[in-house]
């Protein structure tokens, strides 16, 4: 930006200039601040009466201004402990207090897998389900040589008779009154059967 | 007369009465100095921080009792602008003059004093709050040097005449025409001090001065 005109300066100088005047004078200025402060010493109009007033004037009990400004600020100092030793330092259990929530939601999940993984062993061990004898047979076997244990399970029931004479391939039929896919099967020896008229 | 008067109460300021000279260091070396004691200072030596008051004390108080007129509020005024710029210590960066800083600080003490002391009034409503009936003709000041007693006495008058008619421009000339004309201040600096810009540092020194002619020559 271009220097102002004297004229201008000497305005500005004596705080005459308003508006956009001032503002294109004060950035200026801003931009060039010690060859503005040279141009208005230069041009400026002190008031030199005043110089007649000193600078510098002690104060009254000047060693105990500083002592009561020693006080103050030891007494700042202070307060600031004695507020560090009011304020309890946080312990180890509060500081990990953050853990908690993660900690307990990680306990959680852990407990849902493990639950999950006992389910899933319990039912690819068996579709075996555990057998258990029962006490109550279903099956009439009038002959005592052959004995009869039941078995009872959720998928099915097992009957064991021990003694029976051993049946030839040839007496053996798988009939069903039924569709295979029915879950009730036996086996029955052949019989021919003559019928008379 | 008091011979001791010649000798230095404080070695770093020298002789009673020596302002400008002797005790006082050329500018960039007391700045230099400022800025060490200002680092040892804020690193909790307070040692340093009671040179920088001693070194500082006198400018201080001088600005304040020629705003508000009354040795002891100016006394009370000034050790509370010492105490707020300890607290303060901390956040300054010590890249601008620590005077200027410190100025600063003073100006808001003054300030905000005089806010509450016109709360406090009863009816007063006029901007130029310290009257010419305020100030004491036998105010303690301490001059340049010995000289004969009618000069003496005509400075005195002098700068009662001055002093009344300072009393009575507001507080915002009055306060920019001493950090200017008696404290040696530049606009920037003043700029800062008071928070305006460099052309209201111009307008109010303008004026202020045009005053202070007006009040001196009836």
């Amino acid at each position: 930006m271009n220097q102002p005109k004297k004229e201008t300066i000497v305005d500005w100088t004596n705080g005459e200039l308003e508006g956009e005047a001032l503002a294109s004078v004060e950035a200026w200025a801003t931009e060039n601040p010690a060859m503005a402060e040279s141009l208005a010493n230069e041009l400026e109009d002190p008031f030199t009466a005043l110089t007649t007033l000193p600078k510098e004037v002690e104060p009254p009990y000047p060693d105990f201004l500083n002592a009561k400004i020693r006080q103050a600020a030891e007494s700042t100092v202070a307060e600031g402990v004695a507020q560090e030793v009011l304020t309890p330092q946080p312990s180890i259990t509060s500081k990990l207090q953050w853990l908690f929530v993660p900690f307990a939601l990680a306990a959680m999940a852990a407990c849902f897998v493990l639950g999950t993984q006992f389910a899933q062993k319990e039912k690819i061990g068996g579709g075996v389900a555990k057998k258990t004898e029962s006490s109550e047979n279903l099956v009439y076997v009038p002959s005592e040589k052959v004995s009869v244990r039941q078995f009872d399970s959720k998928v099915a029931t097992v009957i064991v008779l021990d003694g029976l004479e051993p049946i030839a391939d040839d007496d053996l039929a798988m009939t069903s009154g039924k569709e295979p896919s029915d879950s009730v099967r036996w086996v029955a020896k052949k019989t021919r059967e003559t019928f008379w008229y | 007369m008091n011979i001791f008067r010649h000798f230095p109460s404080n070695f770093l300021r020298g002789p009673v009465g020596a302002t400008g000279s002797g005790g006082e260091m050329s500018g960039g070396r007391s700045q230099d100095t400022d800025r060490i004691l200002v680092e040892q200072a804020q690193k909790g030596d307070y040692s340093a921080f009671d040179k920088l008051v001693t070194e500082h004390r006198g400018k201080v108080y001088a600005m304040i009792v020629n705003m508000v007129k009354n040795d002891a509020d100016a006394w009370d005024l000034t050790q509370d602008s010492f105490i707020k710029a300890w607290k303060a210590l901390p956040k300054f960066e010590n890249r601008s003059k620590f005077s200027t800083w410190l100025f600063r600080i003073s100006h808001n003490v003054v300030y905000d004093w005089a806010r509450k002391k016109k709360i406090q009034s009863e009816g007063e409503l006029d901007d130029n709050l310290f009257s010419a009936a305020d100030i004491d003709p036998n105010a303690k000041t301490v001059p340049s040097q010995p000289s004969s007693p009618d000069r003496e006495m005509e400075k005195a008058e002098l700068r009662v005449e001055i002093e009344m008619a300072l009393a009575k421009l507001s507080e915002k000339h009055r306060e920019v025409i001493l950090l200017r004309e008696v404290q040696g201040m530049d606009y920037k600096e003043i700029s800062e001090i008071i928070g305006a810009s460099v052309g209201t540092v111009m307008s109010r020194l303008f004026n202020a001065r045009k005053k202070l002619q007006t009040l001196l020559s009836r």
